[in-house]
Parts: structure tokens; sequence; C-alpha cells
């Protein structure tokens, strides 16, 4: 873990117990589709962002600023390289640098379109084209898309909703027990991070050891056809645009039901896959009256759920 | 380098065989130019257009991504070759390498419009060269694309953008996806997806036969098709159709019998019949209709008469949805719906009237009897189709002379700002920034033996001398966003005749249709004493619509302080290069009764102000929400003053309002 010790721990991370679930089911697996994390400022998403790199040592953090330039982001001509040989040769850009890695964009609904829509081109297929400046590549694009944004300064296009599997709404902690254990811990780990990371160690080590057991686990999940079923049942049911919650949530029960060390998934696995699933996709429409609160979406996956369970 | 991925198999996807029979139509016969598949995110667009191509391995895939330019469209100079030889060699760009293969464009409502429009214009007219300057001079270098002929394959989101006209008249068949609501079907996408996500391999080779089965029947349609006889009065029957669909040009015809011919290859058959034209016309007229009788209308009438329009036009066509419906998706749905009533019905009533297969093979003798019972097989053949189709029918035409210099343009180009797409190169003007480096190199290259020849001050070491001559900046295109700004009277008379409520629900439309074009938006609300500025412009269109929720109505109008208010909060939009084109919608029964003096008149005061608004050369739309059987016409004037559009908030039903303030930009 050399190099990273300045990371703060992801064990240390005092509640916001959906963001965290949420995260770590992206590392349980890594193609699950990213995470959306919805809050306003100072809740600490980009140091929970940077502690999950830190935990699986293989992967690290691509930041995608919101200023980047087009260019910067799908890759652009290598002018070094052109002046000295007199060649043309590609110079990869974030999206090369993401693959197989985490793409972290802070503030992603602030994102110039251009750049939205380079990420949603690749997403397409899961490869970067790059076809500009008399330079003509393509290279494989698959990256873990983790995204904050702040609500208040505007919406996420659709299309780019419906690319993250997961999105979760932080809140400051209201807890005054809790707020002030963020405050101790925060401040033993910027007087001594080594010494912090070093208290945390072993549950750091626990959490990766879960993590690969979860992935291990995840291969031996055969959901039942009623279980798709009623994921496909929850999207009709929601209106949602396309088909590709329904998978994403199949896939999100999966990596729960490991995480709890299972290979069956059970009701609860549904439902909490669903509440990190199923809410953004429900936005499109953010102007209808009646849109569905959170209670009543549950209450709604509850009824289904038995619904085709009783049925089949 | 080029990446293949691991491609979902072209026949395992399941629940969209419309999509699926356009596709293959086109890999049997490559007249039909190409398909446009338009529908929500996560439908198999991409899929399914890249899963085509699997099937013709021996056609070459060119995949044209957002960021291209114009450029890599068009070919460029070999630089190295420049720099060894110093002679300028081309090389052809990835239309010339498209001729006769198949292009794919994922997110096509999204292309730059210049970049769009040449991948259009590519295909079938080649004397449309861009004028791209050192591409046009010198002509020995276009030998390699004088003929891009190709198929192309596009897919588009409706809901995320806005797509070219163009675009729908260059994909011969068009198919809207829609998400599938059946249990047993979305059942078994999910269930495919999963075991393929889990295991590419194995999910590829269990649909291995099936798909030699597909190319199979490809071939065979093919050494079939040039077989299939096409008579008279199936050209004359498509010539109707298109007539009656009210599609310009002759495309259409041509295009119908295309697919008709190809259909019935496609089925084994030889001879046509009257199910395969219906199927032919189904893909080949839904997009082109529309776009057809809306120009017609349109023409040399102003937008504003179209509006006033648009009741009536809805009543006289009331089996269809209304031109704006398809924004709605609920509404779109019902249309759909709709159009597949119209489609049974149609069969059912016009059977009898429909020429047997045998007739249509010209085998009777009634021949003016045979014509006027064509003319109503073409207009049962359209209404079947139905009229659902995503044509927007904008229009972009300033209202009024306009003091700024981008008017009706949603994509703008401009040098020196690093924001938006890398479009093209050109000489910089001004200070320099953005170099645009591989135009700079491009310009460089061819002399650069000369330069290490003439002079001794270079150095030898870098391969390239770049001469401030040389120097290339980049064009970028911004897509511009709309500032709406909100002027809402807030006042009693709202309150007391029940308009806030239809005010209320008119700003909500038009804030749906913000959200989906990334404009900015704003919102004042005037009443009793003062007018607040409750939402600063901001793309937060959400916030915008809690705030109108909540906005409380009563006290007395004045009307003159909202408008100032409202030009204080636009003016800087108005010189600054935001990228916004800047617009007030001012919603108002116009009885002005309190002023910002003491002793002021409070009409005259809101005329003052509403004239100073026209002076500034801001778009304005006055909505008048005057109800009641006496009317005064305050708002009427004051729209003149402010030289703004006028409506009358009946006139504004969903849809149309949207129109109404997109023509103002």
């Amino acid at each position: 873990m050399e190099g990273k010790a300045d990371v703060y721990p992801f064990a240390a991370i005092v509640g916001q117990d959906l963001m965290r679930k949420g995260l770590l089911l992206n590392l349980v697996n890594r193609k699950l589709g990213g995470i959306l994390i919805r809050g306003e400022k100072g809740t600490a998403k980009s140091t929970a962002v940077r502690a999950l790199a830190d935990l699986m040592p293989e992967l690290s953090v691509v930041n995608l600023p919101v200023h980047a330039t087009e260019d910067r982001v799908v890759g652009t001509l290598d002018i070094e390289h052109a002046i000295r040989e007199g060649e043309k040769k590609f110079e990869p850009g974030l999206l090369a640098k993401a693959h197989g890695h985490i793409l972290y964009v802070d503030e992603i609904n602030l994102l110039d379109d251009a750049i939205v829509d380079a990420l949603l081109d690749a997403a397409a297929m899961g490869v970067n084209t790059v076809e500009r400046e008399g330079v003509s590549y393509s290279h494989p694009s698959r990256f873990i898309l983790i995204g904050t944004m702040n609500p208040e300064e505007g919406e996420l296009r659709p299309q780019l909703l419906d690319r993250f599997a997961l999105s979760v709404e932080v809140n400051g902690e209201r807890d005054v027990e809790s707020r002030m254990e963020v405050i101790r811990r925060r401040l033993a780990f910027e007087a001594d991070p080594a010494e912090f990371r070093r208290r945390y160690e072993s549950q750091q080590q626990e959490l990766r050891e879960r993590i690969e057991r979860a992935r291990q686990l995840i291969e031996q999940i055969k959901p039942s056809e009623e279980l798709l079923k009623w994921t496909a049942a929850v999207g009709i049911r929601l209106k949602v645009d396309g088909h590709r919650s329904d998978i994403m949530l199949m896939k999100t029960a999966m990596a729960m039901a490991a995480f709890q060390g299972r290979t069956q998934i059970v009701a609860d696995d549904m439902v909490e896959a669903a509440m990190m699933v199923m809410p953004h996709r429900m936005r499109k429409r953010p102007f209808e009256e009646g849109a569905y609160d959170h209670e009543t979406i549950r209450e709604l996956l509850g009824d289904l759920l038995s619904e085709v369970t009783h049925a089949s | 380098m080029q990446v293949k991925p691991h491609l979902y198999p072209f026949c395992a996807v399941v629940g969209q065989d419309r999509a699926q029979k356009a596709l293959l139509l086109h890999a049997v016969n490559p007249g039909l130019k190409g398909v446009l598949l338009a529908g929500p995110p996560g439908t198999a667009k991409s899929t399914l257009i890249h899963g085509v191509a699997e099937l013709l391995p021996e056609l070459n895939v060119i995949n044209i991504p957002l960021n291209v330019d114009e450029v890599r469209l068009w070919g460029d100079w070999d630089m190295a070759a420049a720099v060894r030889s110093g002679k300028r060699t081309f090389v052809p760009g990835l239309l010339a390498a498209a001729d006769g293969h198949i292009v794919t464009v994922d997110n096509a409502h999204i292309m730059p419009e210049r970049l769009m429009k040449a991948i259009l214009t590519a295909g079938d007219n080649v004397a449309g060269e861009p004028a791209h300057g050192h591409v046009r001079k010198n002509s020995e270098r276009r030998s390699g694309r004088d003929s891009a002929a190709f198929r192309l394959f596009a897919a588009m989101s409706p809901d995320d953008g806005r797509p070219l006209p163009a675009m729908f008249d260059r994909c011969g068949l068009y198919v809207r996806l829609e998400t599938s609501t059946d249990l047993a079907e979305r059942t078994d996408i999910a269930s495919r997806l999963l075991a393929f996500e889990q295991d590419p391999e194995s999910f590829r080779l269990a649909y291995e036969s099936e798909t030699k089965e597909l190319r199979a029947r490809i071939a065979a349609a093919r050494t079939r098709l040039p077989a299939v006889h096409i008579d008279g009065e199936l050209l004359r029957l498509a010539a109707e159709i298109a007539e009656e669909a009210g599609c310009l040009g002759h495309r259409a015809d041509i295009l119908l019998i295309e697919a008709v011919r190809t259909i019935t290859a496609w089925e084994g058959l030889s001879e046509t019949t009257q199910e395969h034209l219906q199927e032919a016309a189904g893909f080949v007229l839904p997009h082109r209709m529309r776009a057809a009788s809306y120009s017609e209308e349109s023409r040399g009438k102003s937008p504003a008469d179209l509006a006033d329009q648009e009741p009536t036009k809805h009543d006289s066509n009331d089996d269809h949805p209304s031109p704006g419906s398809h924004r709605d998706k609920e509404s779109q749905r019902e249309s759909q719906a709709e159009g597949e009533n119209n489609a049974t019905n149609g069969e059912q009533v016009d059977r009898s009237q429909f020429a047997s297969p045998a007739q249509l093979g010209g085998d009777h003798n009634g021949e003016a009897d045979s014509r006027q019972s064509l003319s109503l097989e073409a207009r049962a053949v359209v209404e079947a189709v139905g009229r659902e189709i995503a044509v927007q029918p904008f229009v972009f035409t300033p209202p009024q002379p306009m003091k700024q210099a981008q008017t009706g343009k949603r994509n703008q180009a401009s040098v020196g700002t690093v924001n938006g797409r890398y479009v093209r190169a050109a000489m910089p003007r001004g200070p320099l920034r953005d170099i645009a480096f591989d135009a700079t190199l491009r310009m460089a290259a061819p002399f650069q033996r000369i330069r290490k020849q003439q002079s001794s001050s270079y150095n030898t070491n870098l391969k390239l001398w770049i001469e401030p001559s040389d120097v290339r900046v980049k064009v970028r295109e911004n897509k511009t966003g709309t500032a709406l700004l909100f002027v809402v009277d807030a006042s009693g008379s709202m309150n007391a005749n029940k308009r806030m409520k239809a005010v209320k629900g008119a700003v909500l439309s038009l804030l749906r249709d913000a959200y989906r074009q990334r404009d900015h938006v704003g919102l004042i609300a005037f009443r009793d004493q003062q007018a607040e500025l409750l939402l600063g412009l901001t793309r937060s269109v959400e916030l915008a619509e809690r705030k109108l929720r909540t906005l409380p109505a009563g006290g007395k109008t004045p009307l003159g302080i909202g408008l100032e208010k409202g030009l204080i909060a636009i003016r800087p939009l108005l010189n600054r290069r935001s990228g916004l084109i800047p617009a007030m919608i001012v919603m108002t029964d116009g009885k002005a009764n309190v002023s910002a003096e003491a002793a002021g008149d409070p009409w005259q005061e809101s005329l003052q102000a509403a004239q100073r608004i026209a002076a500034a050369g801001i778009r304005t739309l006055v909505i008048d929400t005057e109800d009641g059987v006496v009317r005064f016409g305050y708002a009427r004037k004051l729209a003149e003053a402010m030289q703004a559009r006028y409506y009358r908030l009946e006139q504004l039903e969903a849809g149309s309002i949207e129109r109404a303030v997109r023509t103002l930009i």
C-alpha cells in the first residue's frame, strides 16, 4: 500500500452506510455499472472514492475534472512525438487511463456537454474510438464510473443517468455523536496518517477479504426465473425507459447477496438493490405530480415481489 | 489500432423484430441507404447496429465517434510522408473508406451539426464537397472518395436532443424502438443479457448456428433480389403512396419499391404481396410524412400563424396525435397504440378495395377501375402507417430583426474558447490560443526539407520545424443553450380567476422542454409591491419547478417593476459570450396598478419598461392571461411596445407552447 499512505482508510469512514455499500458492491462486481452519489458538499464523497481505490491495491482513481477538454478525455495527437519524430502518434486520454480502473467525476452534472457525449459514446460499446486530429485509434474503455453531484445545481441528462447502475443520496450526519466521531477520526488521521492507517489495517484487511469472498461467491449465484421476472415487473411497473435497469437490478441483488456471504438471493437483497437502482431512473420526468417517494417505492416493490413469487 | 468489442449476437436480441428486420434488409440490399433507430436508452440500439455488421464479414464497418473532426471525415495529409519526401500525399478520410461499406453512428442526435451534415451528404452528393480549403483545391487527392456510397446505420434518443431533419431523409428506413412492457419478453431479455455477461464466449457459441442460418438467408435473399419482379402497377402504387403521404421528391417512391423488393426476396418469394407493401411503407414513410406535410404548411407563413393554427390542425386530424405529442412519453405510447388501431381498422375497412396480389401483377383489364382503387389503396397504406413520428417541427426564424449576430442557431462555432468540440482548424486571428497542432503540423510538414536546406539556424535534432505562418487554431462548436427567464404575474387578479393554475401549467410544460434542451431557466414573480427574483438563471430546472409550485399569488400588480427586474436579470447575457441565447417570457394580464414611483402612472411605466426591453434586443414572448367576457387587451399593447410575440394563454396548449418559445430563439 505504498504510495497511498495519505489516503483515509475506507474502514474508518463513519456513517453514510448506503454510499459505502454502493461503492463496495462495485468492487464485488466490477462490471456492475458504477454509482452516482447525490448530495451536498462536504459529505466525504471524494474521501470515500479515494478510499475505495486504496482498498484494492490494483485499482486506481482517474479523476475527470469538470473543466477537462474533449481532447484530454478522449485522447489526442502526441505533439512532442510529432515534432521529434515527424510521425503521428496517439496520446491516450483519460478514457484510456481509466480502463480497468475507477473514473471519478466530481460534479458530473456540471460537465460540458461534449464531455458527457464522449462518455456516452465510449459507454455504448465499451470502446473509445478516436477519429480526430489526423489520428485514428480505438481502445477498450471499461471503467467503474463514479460521479458525484449536487442536485441543486442542475440535473444529469437521462441518457447519462441511465448509465449508472446505482445512485445514492448522501446527507451530512445529523446525529451529534456521529458528527463528533467524524471529527475525532479526521483529526487523528491528520495528526498521524501512518499511525491512523495502521490502526485500521486489520479492519481494512477484513473488508478486503470479504470482497474477495463475495467475488467468488457471486460466480455461484444463479438467479431464479422468478427473480428475473420480478426485475422485469419492477421495470414495467415503475415505467423506466429501456431494459438496462432490469439487468442492473439483478446484478446488484447478486452482489448484495454475495457481499452478505450468501449464494442465495433473498427478498431483502432485491428490495435493497431496487432502492439503489430504480430511483434515479424515474427522475426522467421530474415535473409529474405524485412522483414516487422512497417509501412508496419500497411498498410497491414488496407487493410486486409477493405477487410474482406467489404466481409461480 | 482498432479494437473489436465483445459483441452481443444480433440474433439473440429479443423483442426488437422490426429493427432487426430493417437491418437485415440492408444486408440484402445496399440500395436502402440506411436505418435510423430511434428509442430511449437501453433498448439495444447500439447492440443491433453493431451486431448486424457481424453478419456481413465481407463489409467494413466504420464507426464514426462523436469526437470526429472534419479532417478525419474527409481525409488529410500524410504528415510523415511529407516530412520524408517533402511531397503532399493524401490519406483518404473515413468517408472515402466507407464507400460500399457500412457507417455507424451511435448517438446521431448529438453529433455536431456540421459534421452530421457532412456525413449525410457524403454518400449521394459528390458535388457537395465541404468548403474545406485544401481538400477542394487539390482535385487529385479526391479521387479516392468520388462515390462514397455507404449504408448508414444510426441510433438516436429522441428525448435527449434534436436530430437534423436531413438525417430522416438520408436513412431509407426508420424504426422506433420501445421499452418492452411484456413480462415474459422482458424476463427473457434480462436472463440472456446476464448469461452473456457471465460468459460471452459460450453465449456466442450457443447462437452460432442461428447466426449461420441468418447469413445463409441473407445470401439466398441477395441472389433472389434481382429476380423480384416489379411491374407498372406497383410502381404507380408506390408513387401514389408517396404522394398521399406528402413526401417531397422521389426518394420515398424509390425506397418504397426497393424495400418491397427486398422484403419479398427476404421472404423467399419472387412475387410481391400487399402485406409486403404495407410492411415496406411502415419502414419508409413514418419519418418522411410529418416532415413533408409540415414544411408545406409552414411555407410562407410565420411561426406565429402556425401556432395560431395549431388547434385547428389538430381538430382536422384528430385521428392522429398532434405533432408536439412525441415529446410526452405517455401520449406517445397512446399515439402508438392509436397508430396500431389505425392499422387494423385500415386493413379491415379497405381490404375489399385492395387489389389482390394477382391484380398487382397486372392480370386484369379494368384499367380505369384499378386506378381509382389504387388511390384508395395508397390512402389505406398511408393511414395504416399512421403519423406517429419524431421529426421536430420547429421553425427557426427570428421573429424580429435581431441585434445579435447568431439568431436562430443552436450550434455555434467559435474560436478561442476551449469548450465544445474541435470541429476544424482555421487561421489564427488575434492572440494565439487553443492551437490546432494537427493542422499546424500538416501545414508545416511539406516545407521541412526546404527549410532545412535553406537555413543553417534550424535545429537539426528536430524532425519538424514550425514557422508562425504554419500555425492554425481550433474552431470549436458549442451547443448553444437558451436562457429562458420567466417573468410571471402573481397578483390577485391571477389568483381570483384561477389563472395561476393555468400559468403554472404552461410554465411547467416549458420547463419540461428546457430540461431536455439543457437550457438555463430563471424565474421572476411580481405581486403586490415588488418583483422578486425567485431563481437566478440556472440549469436546475427542478429547482425552478419547485419554486414555481410554491409560488404564492395575491395583491396588486407591479408590472413595470417586474419587467424592469427581468431586464436587469437578463442584460448581462446580452453582451457576454455566454454561449446562451437569452429570451424573456412574460405572463400577465397587463393590468398594472402599482408603480415604482410614488406618483407614477403604473401603465405608462410598464410601457416604458417594455420599450427598453425591445430596445435592448431581447427576444420576448408575452402570454396574455386575461380572462372573462370583457377584455381590455392591455397585454397585447404591452407586447406591441416590447416588440414581443403575443399569445393568449388559451392558444397555448401543451406542445404548441413549447414551439412558440422555440420560435423565439
